[in-house]
């Protein structure tokens, strides 16, 4: 066995092929820096640009995508995965790839702007406690010196980011 | 900075209650100087009574996941969020107000409004108040420890103080286990809570039900992940949003044309979400997703990198892979090569 065999190329996608809730999700490779495991598989795509590996991890995380790969998926609750057989027979519109710039452009300056609701759920947690906080030393419950920290909302998230030790918070 | 080592003198021992976990200690240096000002502080055991540990329920009794039962049953992963997320509690069957295969009333174990709730096992710490219960009625599991407080306010004020990260990172430094984490009812009973006036306190509860309204927003079904994509495509190329299917079951009808060995007999394949999205797709042009693709469909090998790997490229190990963040599309901005 050889790692080459295992190796990204940049822009190549990744899609998780079993995991219940996981089965499905796609990213785009920028870079050849890793190998992948088992569990996913690689899409080389006979355009192998940005554009169009965007295009198409748009399309495989939207609801037609992943309607498709749960719809095909096999196996008993809990162990589910797709083969790569029926990965390779889902329907992919031609406009897709057609408006691959289009689609792209819009995705990545979604994928800029998106924040997934359990960290949304820290900010808001983090900026409500800041203030709670400021509530407590304005009350005489709380004698905090300025250089203690932990009272801005963004020392209340980095802490947060302690309790929840996971990639999620990067 | 992760902690590199704990020196052990018998002044800190006995302050922490011969705690000599790491943990304990990290977080103690973290926020022991913010709980250190607090001014006359009430332990947490003075401010609820009946703490408890919730209701164990049998299997027997769940009801179908989509049933409307008005009884649920909520654990751990229900509270992640700081908010009760229906959709991760188990609805339960009751007849004549007893829950199935139990002994119990719903009457005498569902949560009231002036109760304090706190996760006690996996994520422990996280609170939760049942004034913020909506119709149905909370069932909270064994996995939760739960306490009444003064008032409804209370409950909420306690809630909104335990949910502080400092208090998240205090309660979890407190918890311990081998496998699981877990927090017991003398350490959260010994928590200090900030002594405020009742109009403080009230002005709080406000603030955080308030608090927990948005934030139970931002999990609506329209800002997750797979409906960004859905507006992504339907402003870029008007593909329609998939519609819900009318109904959860359908009959499927199976040609004897059909029969080979390509056919496909599963519920998933004949579910009615999936028939929905192949009607549709079949009715603008599309191609096969492997039409695009230059090589065969790879699956990957969680043994490349190993040491028994026989290979004459360097090895790379594969890396933990996130694929929803923002930012972590971009792969190389997590994933490095193994030194």
């Amino acid at each position: 066995m050889t790692a080459a065999r295992y190796l990204l190329d940049p822009h190549d996608v990744l899609i998780a092929m079993d995991g219940e809730g996981s089965l499905g999700k796609a990213a785009v490779a920028l870079a050849d820096v890793t190998t992948f495991d088992s569990h996913l598989a690689r899409l080389r795509l006979t355009d192998p640009t940005l554009t169009r590996a965007l295009a198409l991890v748009c399309f495989l995380n939207s609801s037609w995508g992943r309607t498709q790969t749960d719809g095909r998926k096999s196996g008993s609750t809990g162990q589910t995965q797709i083969a790569p057989s029926d990965l390779g027979q889902i329907r992919i519109p031609t406009d897709l790839l057609a408006s691959a710039t289009a689609v792209s452009a819009k995705f990545a300056d979604t994928l800029d702007h998106y924040e997934p609701a359990p960290q949304k759920a820290r900010r808001l947690i983090a900026e409500y406690s800041a203030g709670l906080t400021e509530l407590l030393i304005s009350r005489g419950a709380l004698n905090l010196a300025e250089s203690v920290g932990l009272r801005s909302a963004d020392e209340l998230r980095q802490l947060l980011k302690l309790v929840y030790p996971t990639i999620r918070n990067s | 900075m992760g902690l590199t080592s704990v020196v052990v003198d018998p002044e800190m021992v006995g302050r922490s209650g011969g705690r000599l976990d790491t943990r304990y200690h990290a977080m103690h240096r973290k926020i022991g100087a913010f709980t250190a000002g607090l001014v006359d502080p009430v332990p947490l055991s003075q401010l609820i009574r009946g703490l408890r540990n919730g209701t164990n329920v049998p299997k027997a009794a769940y009801d179908d996941p989509e049933s409307e039962s008005s009884t649920i049953y909520a654990s751990v992963g229900a509270f992640s969020s700081f908010f009760l997320r229906e959709p991760a509690t188990t609805p339960l069957r009751v007849i004549d107000d007893r829950i199935v295969g139990t002994s119990h009333r719903v009457e005498s174990v569902k949560t009231s409004v002036d109760e304090l709730l706190i996760t006690r096992s996996g994520t422990p710490g996280i609170a939760w108040t049942g004034s913020a219960a909506n119709e149905r009625e909370v069932i909270p599991s064994g996995f939760m420890m739960r306490g009444r407080a003064d008032s409804e306010d209370w409950a909420t004020y306690l809630t909104a103080v335990l949910n502080h990260p400092v208090w998240r990172a205090m309660t979890l430094g407190l918890s311990a286990g081998k496998r699981q984490d877990n927090l017991n009812q003398e350490q959260l009973g010994s928590i200090p809570i900030p002594s405020l006036a009742d109009d403080a306190v009230t002005s709080v509860a406000g603030d955080y039900r308030a608090l927990l309204s948005e934030i139970s927003s931002a999990f609506t079904d329209d800002s997750d992940f797979r409906s960004a994509c859905d507006r992504v495509l339907n402003e870029a190329i008007g593909l329609p949003f998939l519609p819900s299917p009318a109904a959860r079951l359908r009959a499927a009808t199976i040609s004897i044309r059909d029969l080979g060995p390509g056919l496909r007999l599963d519920n998933r394949w004949h579910g009615p979400s999936h028939r929905e999205a192949l009607s549709h797709l079949e009715t603008i042009p599309t191609v096969e997703l492997r039409s695009v693709l230059a090589t065969a469909i790879s699956k990957g090998n969680s043994q490349v990198g190993s040491t028994k790997t026989r290979s004459t490229v360097p090895s790379r190990r594969p890396q933990p892979l996130l694929l929803f963040s923002p930012g972590s599309w971009l792969l190389n901005s997590f994933a490095r090569p193994a030194r």
